[in-house]
């Protein structure tokens, strides 16, 4: 056979949907997911441009760090930090920013009319810390040896309470008011950065774009989804899988920061307390969705675009369709996309799907009560007690029977087996 | 022949989307007999015996044991039924001894319901005596050699009272003297009865131990043969469908400067009672010349190669010059940038990039001399892969191929070209025809040879003893990390390198050419 | 790549969510709604209260809406009134009035503004104005200096005046004076501000403030407060809940440690745990703000102000102009709701004439009658 670049006979835009089927198959749900809101809901049809500017507005401050934790998890590592250096990252950038503010003739810092000069200062710092974040993940996995879940993790914990120790602090040594949990930045135009709609979608599309180029057009990009696929063989290579941990890391690290200056710029208060608890989860779960995988090597930056923006667009049409209470639904909703992506994408690598048992023996019996219990339960609390009983009842029977047929399917191919061929 | 087979297969086809890897194969195996397996890799052999040990479950065609047909659900339907599979990649818990090994899934148990640690340490160290392995059953497995963890796969069998054994390349990772502890053991479960089914490349072993002999090509039946009316060159023929000319490796070449020297060097063992895993290693290498390392496992022939390319967890002591200039690679990236090329022993865990295409496993060394300004030129990446896939005749569907799609010999001959790209003076090959069919082994002495008559220096281990000696000037020998010997290609015979590699310390300064 | 996934299966499981998502949307529009009618709710639109966390104290102010709802015949107005529980952070209630601003079916809401310094939050609130939606602030106000266009009016305590009663209960408690500890969730909080300032006022110079102790709303960071200040001021003697929950906590500690005798305990609001913890003689007094008035009024308000029923407006509001629909006066635009001294049924050392004569000043036993009379269990 001649080898040629580009292989078989197909035409160029088949070989780019087959490479992208992924992100098609997103473009099509995200499609699917926004005619059935604008059916089912009138907010979409009366004010189409608000709504899609705020959603895209959310989507850009969690793909922010979603594209880092997309980057980290290609080169097959797994940053859980994020939420916590967001929070931190909030904190560092008010604290900065309180520190450099006028005085008023109390003792207070005056936070509503700053100056370029001083976001400069307290973005870059912020930035700086974001690296310093990333560089102690590096140096705790390269050279302590430690996986990248504890080291991760230990932040985590840890720069959160550092966050609120540290915001103490700032406000006892630079208020008179002294001591408190919260920093207030009131500049108007500092906290456009977080609200106004094509400021975060800017800085999400520029760091998409240079992701993108990173990942997929330089060496230092395909030296990490080697790493990501195979670390031992691409240091055996001679690719400097430190190095590119260290870049990793801060990538992840230093989104993150982004991603905290934003958030804080939209509320105008760096509380480290709550902010950005449990972002890290979304973050991931948004980058699988988008087509990684937590074994490392695979994944495309567009597709992470995708993955936030269909994450956003779910949670979005459930407030519009629920109206009320909708974010005690976003768990569930963000659970529920990730399994089902990753499951479907698991049967279609066991390509006989139809030949498998999904409720084999105890373990399916047990699960199929938990599934209809799961279903009731939602059931009951969204429509009434009996609908949920009635729901029980019904996604008992009705998986009972899936689980029968397919038993009773395997034991018959087992006990017949077909010796014709086709 | 005679009376009823204990194994009938009747008809068996297993397709994958796309490839045909059984069609339509009908066989039959007597009670007791050892029926060799040969064939190509991807000539179906693994395949049929994974159906036949409930590895695989979905396939087309019946198999009968003993008269009854069976159709396996599961490894446990078939261990149940007394067939045993032992792999070529061995399925230990690493973490877990011998005897956990040996025992796992059906572990004993006291009355009380607790583990029984002392009945099966006890049973299983009986079982290991009796297959001639002599190590504690409460070692774990992740500190023995590979022979000794294949004899646990085999003591793990007859725990299970195995009736029918199936063993996959049983000696692809073992050294000489313990592929003959290996054959002892199978002599002695024949003699007990068992029914062996034994894969192989190697037609020494094949001809030494099989009664018959089943040549798979292409996923069908070729033929089966009684061994006493074959040779090993009509079963090559049957396998390949061709005869494989007898390759010239022989004709004489001239080695220029030395590229290479080494003197005196250690690598240390830390917490090892052997304190050294290379000791006092002294050779050289010139342009144009193909170095053979030779050594049972353990010998520390990929250590060697490894702390050359600064790959080792310790850095090594003693002198190494590359090309007149003394260096100590702390990193790969040292080493591959002054000219150094480390083709690694195990392919699928060292070497492939699996999620990768075929065009970015061989750029991946050298993708930035395909850039500019740090941003990859794709014509210039395609441009340079192509040229290795021409050179080294890489048979892919091409450069978008993944590069799991590719046979072993064309990874092996990817990563070969990926090194190739960055122009080394030196290239190391760890037994590079590991697990490698006989047609792509010959392509690859070929494509040796060639490089090494253009100029580069080769050095190259290998477990096949015949291998070395057909294709290198010069052989040293290790055994247990010393230098027990170096021959040249006119000294070099089978039987003076075994010697060495086996010699113990007392005795390491006989042998020098 | 590993997982591409088909366009068909992601097609399918978001049909799936946003199937489940429409039984809950059907339901969402009854069972939430506070009146609890299952009226069809086709064609109405909500009128909101969107709380600052969730807390019991927003089920006497939902009695109130749910009341005002009868009284004053919302559905026929097309309206209908609905309490979304914020999880108490600024960033929740923003999210939550944004989603408001792109929404189509709302009339007006009622804001229990959960930080009153937040610039973001009053930013929110004057998005929803913009999308043609009508913002009261409930319970708990904005920055009246910097974001008094936020909203509309602001309907709730006079948390100075509840400051200074509780102040004064303590005094009357302990005439001699005493070291005092103020608990509270969020301290930026402006009611907490306010009744903190409010407190030391009506105590009088003979109390010194030793500890302010903020918890973000967490139960158990409130309880380690109490026993933390406790633990650092050995003179520590009268104890102070500035929020419902904080009754709770500080009752608790000073029932586990012992010290109930040495230690006076005044709170504001009557929680259903605090209304037990007086019962059982471990709270000397509490202030009780008026919730279910806070509901019942605020509903007629965001109904009034949604059919421009200036009449009512200008009723609840005397300082509002119907004529150029504006506020004039700075203090206009405070809708004070009542307060109650509550006092055990025995033994309480405190008069009705040491409050200000519009506070209501009654015994526990009475109390608990007004709260069982509307099926309230706190207030």
């Amino acid at each position: 056979m001649k080898p040629t670049p580009g292989g078989d006979a197909i035409g160029p835009l088949r070989r780019w949907a087959r490479g992208h089927s992924n992100e098609l198959g997103l473009l099509i749900a995200i499609a699917v997911v926004v005619g059935i809101t604008t059916a089912l809901s009138d907010a979409y049809r009366e004010k189409p441009l608000q709504n899609a500017q705020e959603i895209l507005r959310q989507t850009s401050l969690l793909g922010v760090f979603a594209l880092g934790a997309a980057i980290v998890i290609i080169s097959g590592g797994i940053d859980l930090s994020s939420g916590s250096v967001i929070a931190f990252s909030g904190s560092v950038c008010a604290s900065i920013m309180l520190a450099l503010a006028p005085v008023d003739e109390a003792g207070n810092p005056m936070t509503q009319n700053l100056g370029m000069g001083i976001f400069a200062v307290a973005i870059a710092g912020t930035l700086a810390t974001g690296f310093l974040i990333g560089t102690l993940h590096a140096w705790l996995i390269t050279v302590v040896g430690l996986p990248p879940f504890v080291a991760t993790l230990a932040s985590l914990v840890g720069l959160r309470s550092l966050a609120r120790v540290f915001v103490q602090e700032v406000t006892a040594s630079l208020t008179a008011t002294g001591k408190t949990t919260q920093i207030y930045i009131n500049d108007e135009s500092f906290s456009r950065l977080g609200t106004t709609w094509w400021i975060p979608l800017g800085i999400f599309v520029a760091l998409s774009f240079c992701a993108w180029v990173l990942m997929s057009r330089t060496v230092t990009g395909r030296h990490l989804y080697a790493m990501g696929g195979n670390e031992a063989a691409a240091r055996l290579s001679g690719i400097r899988t430190d190095h590119l941990k260290w870049l990793a890391y801060c990538l992840g690290a230093m989104t993150a920061s982004i991603a905290g200056i934003l958030y804080m710029a939209e509320v105008g208060t760096a509380n480290p307390q709550v902010q950005g608890r449990g972002y890290e989860l979304n973050a991931i779960a948004a980058a699988v969705v988008g087509g990684c995988s937590l074994q490392g090597g695979v994944g495309l930056i567009p597709g992470t675009m995708l993955g936030v923006l269909f994450l956003r667009i779910v949670i979005d049409a459930v407030a519009k369709i629920v109206k009320v209470g909708a974010d005690d639904y976003e768990g569930i909703i963000v659970g529920f996309l990730v399994v089902l992506a990753v499951a479907f994408n698991e049967l279609r690598q066991a390509r006989r799907g139809a030949g498998k048992q999904f409720f084999p023996g105890a373990l399916g019996a047990t699960a199929i009560v938990t599934l209809a219990l799961g279903a009731g339960l939602l059931c009951a609390i969204m429509v009434g007690k009996n609908a949920g009983g009635g729901m029980f009842a019904v996604s008992l029977v009705g998986l009972g029977v899936v689980a029968f047929v397919q038993h009773r399917a395997a034991a018959r191919r087992a006990a017949a087996p077909d010796s014709q061929l086709p | 022949m005679t009376a009823e087979p204990l194994i009938a297969i009747r008809r068996i086809s297993k397709r994958y989307p796309g490839v045909l890897a059984l069609a339509d194969v009908t066989l039959d195996v007597a009670r007791g007999e050892l029926l060799a397996i040969v064939g190509e890799n991807g000539a179906g052999k693994s395949t049929l015996m994974k159906i036949l040990a409930g590895v695989i479950t979905q396939y087309e065609g019946e198999i009968a044991l003993g008269g009854c047909a069976v159709r396996f659900q599961s490894t446990r339907d078939a261990q149940r039924a007394g067939i045993s599979i032992i792999h070529q990649e061995l399925n230990l818990v690493e973490q877990l001894s011998a005897s956990a090994n040996i025992f796992l899934g059906r572990e004993r148990r006291t009355r009380g319901g607790w583990l029984d640690q002392e009945a099966m340490d006890r049973t299983a160290g009986e079982l290991l005596a009796q297959l001639e392995c002599h190590i504690d059953p409460r070692q774990l497995v992740c500190e023995l050699r590979v022979g000794d963890q294949q004899l646990i796969e085999i003591a793990k069998a007859l725990s299970f009272e195995t009736e029918i054994l199936i063993m996959d390349e049983p000696t692809s990772a073992l050294a000489e003297s313990e592929a003959a502890r290996l054959f002892r053991v199978i002599e002695q479960l024949r003699s007990r009865g068992v029914t062996v089914l034994y894969i192989s490349h190697k037609m020494d072993e094949v001809f030494r131990l099989a009664d018959r002999i089943a040549v798979l090509r292409d996923g069908r039946l070729v033929e089966t043969v009684e061994r006493q009316r074959t040779d090993a060159r009509k079963v090559t023929h049957l396998m390949v469908g061709r005869e494989i000319e007898e390759t010239d490796l022989s004709k004489p070449r001239a080695p220029g400067a030395t590229v290479l020297s080494v003197e005196h060097l250690w690598l240390p063992w830390p917490g090892h009672a052997r304190m050294w895993r290379l000791e006092d290693i002294s050779f050289s290498l010139a342009r144009g010349e193909i170095l053979g390392i030779a050594g049972l496992m353990g010998a520390g022939r990929t250590e060697l190669l490894e702390c050359l390319f600064g790959a080792s967890a310790d850095a090594p002591r003693g002198r190494i010059v590359l090309a007149g200039r003394e260096v100590a690679f702390k990193h790969p990236a040292d080493a591959r940038r002054a000219g150094m090329a480390l083709v690694t022993e195990d392919r699928k865990r060292l070497g492939l990039f699996a999620e990768m295409s075929v065009g970015a496993n061989i750029t991946l060394c050298t993708l930035a001399q395909s850039a500019r300004l740090g941003l990859v030129s794709r014509r210039r990446e395609n441009e340079r892969a192509a040229g290795t896939v021409a050179q080294l005749n890489i048979r892919t569907a091409g450069l978008d191929a993944p590069v799991t799609s590719l046979s072993g010999g064309n990874q092996q001959k990817a990563i070969i070209g990926r090194w190739l790209l960055s122009q080394p003076k030196v290239l190391l090959l760890d037994d590079p025809t590991r697990g490698i069919d006989v047609g792509a082994k010959a392509e690859l002495y070929r494509l040796m040879d060639g490089l090494c008559r253009a100029g580069l220096g080769i050095i190259v281990t290998s477990s096949e003893l015949p291998e070395l000696v057909a294709l290198c000037d010069r052989i040293l020998v290790l055994c247990e990390g010393r230098q027990t010997g170096e021959f040249l290609r006119a000294d070099a015979t089978e039987q003076r390198i075994m010697e060495a590699a086996t010699m113990r310390r007392a005795s390491a300064a006989v042998g020098q050419t | 790549m590993r997982y591409p996934p088909s366009a068909i299966c992601r097609a399918v499981l978001a049909v799936l969510v946003l199937v489940v998502a429409g039984c809950g949307a059907r339901d969402a529009k009854t069972s939430t709604s506070v009146d609890g009618t299952t009226a069809d709710a086709a064609g109405t639109r909500r009128v909101i209260l969107l709380t600052n966390g969730a807390d019991p104290f927003w089920d006497a102010m939902r009695a109130g809406m749910q009341d005002a709802e009868r009284d004053f015949d919302l559905h026929a107005a097309g309206l209908r009134t609905v309490m979304d529980v914020n999880d108490g952070t600024p960033k929740g209630q923003v999210d939550r009035l944004r989603q408001y601003a792109n929404q189509s079916d709302i009339a007006a809401v009622a804001v229990s503004v959960t930080d009153a310094k937040n610039l973001a939050i009053a930013k929110a609130m004057e998005e929803c104005q913009r999308a043609g939606i009508k913002v009261i602030a409930v319970d708990s106000d904005v920055d009246r200096k910097t974001s008094r266009h936020a909203r509309f009016a602001y309907l709730g305590t006079d948390n100075v005046l509840g400051g200074q009663e509780l102040g004064k209960a303590a005094a009357g408690i302990r005439p001699h004076g005493g070291k005092y500890a103020t608990f509270v969730g969020l301290k930026g909080a402006a009611n907490a501000i306010e009744r903190i300032s409010g407190f030391a006022e009506g105590a009088g110079g003979k109390f010194v403030q030793l500890e302010n102790l903020g918890d973000d709303m967490d139960l158990s960071v409130a309880m380690k407060n109490v026993k933390d200040a406790l633990d650092r001021h050995g003179d520590l003697d009268v104890l102070v809940g500035i929020w419902a929950y904080n009754a709770h906590a500080i009752a608790e500690v000073v029932k586990q440690r012992g010290i109930r005798a040495q230690t006076a305990v005044v709170v504001f609001d009557a929680a259903p745990k605090a209304i037990g913890h007086m019962l059982d003689g471990n709270i000397d007094a509490m202030v009780v703000q008026n919730p279910y008035d806070m509901g019942y009024r605020g509903t007629r308000l965001m109904k009034a102000l949604v059919e421009d029923d200036h009449a009512t407006i200008h009723e609840m509001l005397p300082a509002y102009d119907p004529q150029t629909q504006t506020i004039a006066d700075p203090e206009g635009d405070l809708l004070v709701t009542g307060l109650r001294v509550v006092h055990p049924d025995s033994g309480s050392p405190l008069d009705k004439a040491m409050f200000a004569p519009t506070t209501e000043f009654i015994s526990l036993s009475e109390f608990r009658k007004w709260l069982s009379a509307h099926n309230l269990t706190g207030s």
